[in-house]
C-alpha cells in the first residue's frame, strides 16, 4: 500500500541520490487528515479488523514520545487486530509490527477511518 | 588496543542470538555502575587471529534520555566510542526497527548493519534490496544473517575485520528545511560557545530541539535560551512540536527508504503468531491459559529442582565431608576446631550456595524458554490490568509466583521488567511469599498447636504474606516511588519462536555464574559468621567450636536480643537464637529450635571413616536417583494439576520409593510447653515477614546494590516485629 504522505522533494542534494524531506512530507498528511469529512473517533471504540488512520494523540509528553518510538505516528495507519471486552488492543503497525496497547491508552488516541 | 565493538538493536531484534554466535563461550554478565541494568561483554576473535571486544548495549528503541537504558547506551556509543556499531535489525519488521538506526546515523558514527531474520522476511514474501538500501543510509555496510541458525556470522565476522572508518561524507540524515534550519543555527552557536565538545554539535543541536531532559542541563543558560526559541519558532509555524515532527521526519524518511528498496510480495495481514495470539491473549482465555502456564513455571522451579537440591547436600553432607575428613587426618589437622572449621564453616558454607543451583538453572530454564518463544510479553499482556491496580506490572506477577518456590530466583526473575522501579518493588514484594523453606516450619507449629485447623493455620500464613505484599506495593507507589508515573500499557508483541536451544544454554551458564561470583561470596561470608559466633566461648566450661548453643557468643547475643521480642510473645533467649541461625534459612530454624530446646548432638561428631570408592558409588548413585525423582515429579506435574479438579483422582507416578518422614515428638513436645497458640502465631508471622535468608539478602545486592538490600532488612525486622507484637497483643485479649 503506498503511503500518501510521502513524496521525493528535492532528491538531488549535494550531488548525491541520498532522499531528503520538504516541510510538506510531515505538515501536509497532519493537514489533509484534520480536514478530512470523516469524524473522528478514539481508538478504542475502532473493530477489530479495520484499518484507521491516527490524527491526534491527547496524550502528553513522554507518553507520546513512546508511542513514536514503537511506530505509532501521526498518519500511521492502524490496523485492529483484537479489541474485545474491557481488555487491551492489539494494533499491527507497518504492516510488521505487533503492538499491545492498554484501553485506557487506547481512548487518548484520535483516528479517522480510511 | 583491541577493538571495540557495540552491538545496538530492538529488544526483540534478536541481539543476544548474534552476540553469543559472535563472542562464544567467552561472556561476563555485569552491571553497569551504580544500576541493575545489564551489561554483556564478549571477547570475539577475528579470522586474522585479531581479537575484538564485545559490548552488548542494552536493547532499546531509540535513543533519548527517557530510560536508563536509553542514556546508557548512547552514551557507551559517544563516550567509549566503538571501532564500529552494528545496528541489528528483524528484516521481518524492518521499517520500525530503522527508526533507532536512523538516530545511530544522526550521530554519525560507524556503523555496520546486521539484517537478521532474513528467513523469516523471506518467508513472508519481503524482498529488500540491499545496494540501494545500503545506499540510502549513506554506503552503510549491510550483512543478512539468520542468527538462529548461525548464517550469515562469518561473513559479519569478515565484515568487521575488513572495516575501517568510512571518510566524512554527507550525513544521510537531513530533516526538512523547517527543523533543519533551526538544526543548523543552534550547532553553530554549540559550536562557537565550545559547549559539550566530547558530542556531536550536529546532534546536540538535535537532541535539545526534541527537549533531551538530561543534554538540556548540561549546555549554558544562553544556549538553553537559544533553544527555547527556536522551539518557539517552530512551534508557531507547524503548529506542533518540534519532538513530534522530528519523529514524524524520521519515519517520513524511513518511509522513502522502504519505498525504494522493500518489494513486498505476498500478502501477510495475518501471520501465525497473530493466529496464536487469538487464544492465548484473548481476553476469557488468556487469563487461565496464563495461570496455567504460572503453575508450570511454578512446578518446575520448585519440585523439578528439588531432588537435585538434596542431591547437592547428600554430596556436600558424605563424600566431600568423608574426604575432608580424611585429608585431615593424613595432613594431622584432626583436632575439633579445625574440624569444625573446615566441615562446618567452609563446607556446609559452600554447601549453603551450591544448594541454590539446581533451583536456579530450573529457573533460568523456564524464563529463557518463556523469554524466548516470545509468550512473556504477552504475559504482561494479559496480566497487566490486574497488577496495576496494585501498583505493579504484568510482568511483575511472574517472579512473585517463584517466590513460593524460593525468593532468591524470584529476585533474578524481575530481570524480564523492563522499568528499574518496578524491578525494585517487584523483588521487594517477592520475599513476601512464603517460600518452600517457610512451609516446615508452619507445618511443624501448625501440628503442635492447631491440630485439626493447621491447614487453615498455613493458609492463613500464606494470605498474610500477600496481604503484606498489597500493602507494601501500595505504600511504595505511594510515598517512596511517589514520582513513578503509572505508565499506561504499550509493549511489542514478537512473533512466536521456537526457542533456540544454544540461547537457553548461555542464559542459564552465564547468569548462574554470575549469581556463584556475586550473590555466593556474601552467603559464604554469612554462613562463616554465624559459625563464628557459634564456636566462640562465653563461659570458661567451653573451648573454641566445642560449646554448647547457649553458652556460646551465639546464645549470648540470643540472650541480649531475647526481650526484644518479649512484646510478641517469645522472648525467650532459644525462640530468639532460632531466628538468628535462621536467616541462614528458614529451613534452619526448627534445627536450632531442636538443638537448644532438645539438646542436639555433642558438637560435630567425627564421622566412620568411608572408602572414596563408596562415596564415589554414592554420589554417582544419588544423582541418579535425584534425576529418577525429578523426571517422577515433571511427570506428575500432569496428575497434580488435574486432580484439583473435583472427582478427578489420577494416581502419581512413584518411580522412587518415598522415604518416611521422621517424627521429631521430643521437639514438639518441648515446643508445645514453650510456646501459647498465639505466641505460636506470632512467631511463624515473624518468622514469615522478617529478613528473607542471607542468600537473597545476596541476590538483592547482586540486582540492586547494598542500599536496596539494606532498606529491605530494614524494613523486613520493622514490619516482621510490629506484626508480631500486633497479633500477640491483640490475641492476648481475646
Amino acid at each position: 500500500m503506498p503511503n500518501p504522505k510521502l513524496s521525493h522533494c528535492h532528491e538531488q542534494e549535494h550531488g548525491c541520490t541520498l532522499a531528503s524531506l520538504c516541510d510538506g512530507d510531515i505538515l501536509r498528511s497532519r493537514q489533509h487528515l484534520q480536514a478530512s469529512n470523516h469524524p473522528s473517533l478514539p481508538l478504542c471504540m475502532a473493530t477489530a479488523g479495520e484499518t484507521v488512520r491516527l490524527i491526534r494523540i491527547s496524550a502528553e509528553g513522554k507518553l507520546r514520545k513512546r508511542l513514536a518510538d514503537l511506530g505509532i505516528s501521526i498518519g500511521e495507519p492502524i490496523r485492529i487486530m483484537q479489541n474485545k471486552g474491557n481488555g487491551p488492543l492489539i494494533l499491527a503497525i507497518k504492516n510488521d509490527t505487533r503492538l499491545g496497547i492498554g484501553r485506557d491508552l487506547a481512548r487518548q488516541l484520535w483516528v479517522v477511518t480510511d | 588496543m583491541p577493538m571495540t565493538i557495540a552491538l545496538a538493536g530492538n529488544p526483540n531484534a534478536g541481539k543476544s542470538t548474534i552476540f553469543n554466535a559472535l563472542t562464544g563461550s567467552q561472556q561476563h554478565i555485569g552491571n553497569y555502575p551504580g544500576k541493575t541494568i545489564e551489561r554483556k561483554e564478549g571477547l570475539l576473535h577475528l579470522p586474522n587471529q585479531q581479537e575484538a571486544v564485545v559490548v552488548d548495549l542494552p536493547g532499546t528503541y531509540s535513543l533519548t534520555s527517557f530510560s536508563a537504558e536509553e542514556i546508557i547506551a548512547r552514551e557507551f556509543i559517544l563516550e567509549a566510542k566503538p571501532t564500529a556499531v552494528v545496528a541489528v535489525v528483524d528484516a521481518a519488521n524492518l521499517e520500525r526497527n530503522l527508526y533507532l538506526v536512523v538516530q545511530l546515523l544522526e550521530i554519525g558514527i560507524p556503523l555496520i548493519l546486521a539484517l537478521n531474520m532474513c528467513d523469516v522476511a523471506t518467508k513472508r514474501g519481503i524482498e529488500i534490496d540491499r545496494s540501494s538500501l545500503s545506499r540510502q543510509l549513506g554506503n552503510v555496510p549491510i550483512v543478512p544473517l539468520v542468527g538462529s541458525q548461525s548464517v550469515g556470522i562469518d561473513e559479519l565476522k569478515a565484515e568487521l575485520q575488513q572495516f575501517t572508518t568510512p571518510l566524512e561524507g554527507p550525513n544521510p540524515i537531513t530533516f526538512p528545511p523547517l527543523l533543519e534550519r533551526e538544526r543548523v543555527a543552534l550547532s553553530n552557536l554549540i559550536e562557537a560557545e565550545a559547549v559539550l565538545t566530547q558530542y556531536p554539535s550536529h546532534w546536540v543541536a538535535l537532541k535539545l530541539l526534541e527537549g533531551d531532559t538530561d543534554l538540556s542541563t548540561k549546555v549554558p543558560a544562553s544556549i538553553q535560551e537559544a533553544t527555547a526559541q527556536a522551539i518557539q519558532r517552530i512551534v508557531e509555524s507547524a503548529n506542533e512540536d518540534p519532538d513530534i515532527l522530528i519523529a514524524d521526519s524520521r519515519y517520513a524518511l524511513i518511509g522513502l527508504w522502504i519505498q525504494s528498496a522493500v518489494h513486498r510480495h505476498a500478502d501477510t495481514t495475518i501471520t501465525i503468531s497473530d493466529r496464536i495470539d487469538r487464544v492465548l491473549t484473548h481476553p476469557v482465555w488468556g487469563i487461565p491459559l496464563f495461570l496455567a502456564m504460572m503453575w508450570l513455571v511454578f512446578q518446575f522451579t520448585a519440585n523439578v529442582s528439588a531432588p537435585y537440591v538434596d542431591w547437592v547436600g547428600g554430596v556436600i553432607e558424605g563424600p566431600i565431608t568423608h574426604r575432608a575428613d580424611a585429608l585431615l587426618t593424613a595432613l594431622h589437622l584432626n583436632q575439633l576446631w579445625v574440624r569444625s572449621l573446615v566441615v562446618d564453616g567452609v563446607i556446609a558454607g559452600v554447601g549453603n550456595v551450591l544448594a541454590f543451583v539446581p533451583v536456579l538453572v530450573c529457573l533460568f530454564l523456564a524464563l529463557a524458554v518463556l523469554e524466548d518463544s516470545g509468550y512473556m510479553a504477552r504475559a504482561a499482556l494479559v496480566m497487566d490490568r490486574f497488577m496495576r491496580k496494585f501498583g505493579l506490572h504484568g510482568k511483575s506477577f511472574l517472579p512473585l509466583v517463584v517466590g513460593f518456590g524460593c525468593s532468591v530466583p524470584a529476585v533474578y526473575a524481575t530481570r524480564t521488567l523492563e522499568n528499574e522501579t518496578d524491578r525494585k518493588i517487584t523483588a521487594f514484594l517477592a520475599t513476601f511469599m512464603s517460600c518452600g523453606a517457610r512451609l516446615p516450619v508452619y507445618v511443624l507449629f501448625g501440628a503442635i498447636f492447631f491440630g485439626r485447623s493447621a491447614g487453615n493455620f498455613i493458609f492463613a500464613m500464606y494470605f498474610t504474606g500477600i496481604g503484606v505484599a498489597v500493602l507494601t506495593s501500595l505504600l511504595m507507589t505511594r510515598f517512596v516511588f511517589r514520582g513513578k508515573e503509572a505508565f499506561p500499557l504499550m509493549l511489542e508483541l514478537p512473533p512466536y519462536r521456537i526457542p533456540r536451544a544454544t540461547n537457553v544454554f548461555h542464559e542459564i551458564r552465564t547468569r548462574t555464574a554470575s549469581f556463584l561470583e556475586n550473590a555466593g561470596t556474601l552467603i559464604l561470608a554469612a554462613s562463616f559468621i554465624i559459625w563464628l559466633f557459634l564456636s566462640i566461648p562465653m563461659r570458661p566450661s567451653g573451648s573454641f567450636a566445642d560449646v554448647e548453643a547457649g553458652d556460646s557468643l551465639y546464645g549470648n547475643v540470643a540472650q541480649v536480643m531475647a526481650p526484644v521480642f518479649q512484646p510478641a510473645g517469645f522472648g525467650d533467649w532459644r525462640a530468639s537464637g532460632a531466628l538468628i541461625s535462621g536467616f541462614v534459612a528458614k529451613e534452619v530454624v526448627i534445627a536450632s529450635l531442636g538443638q537448644t530446646y532438645v539438646g542436639g548432638e555433642d558438637g560435630p561428631a567425627m564421622t566412620e571413616s568411608v572408602s572414596a570408592g563408596d562415596d564415589l558409588k554414592m554420589v554417582g548413585i544419588s544423582l541418579g536417583d535425584a534425576t529418577l525423582l525429578t523426571l517422577q515429579e515433571t511427570i506428575n506435574i500432569v496428575p497434580r494439576s488435574l486432580n484439583w479438579v473435583p472427582n478427578v483422582d489420577i494416581p502419581e507416578v512413584a518411580l522412587v520409593p518415598t522415604a518416611d518422614e521422621e517424627e521429631d515428638t521430643l521437639l514438639e513436645g518441648a515446643l508445645a510447653d514453650a510456646f501459647t497458640p498465639i505466641s505460636a502465631l506470632a512467631f511463624n508471622i515473624f518468622i514469615l515477614l522478617y529478613i528473607p535468608c542471607m542468600a537473597t539478602v545476596g541476590a538483592m545486592r547482586h540486582e540492586f546494590g547494598t542500599r536496596w538490600m539494606l532498606a529491605q532488612v530494614l524494613y523486613t525486622l520493622v514490619i516482621a516485629w510490629a506484626a508480631a507484637v500486633l497479633v500477640y497483643q491483640v490475641g492476648s485479649l481475646l
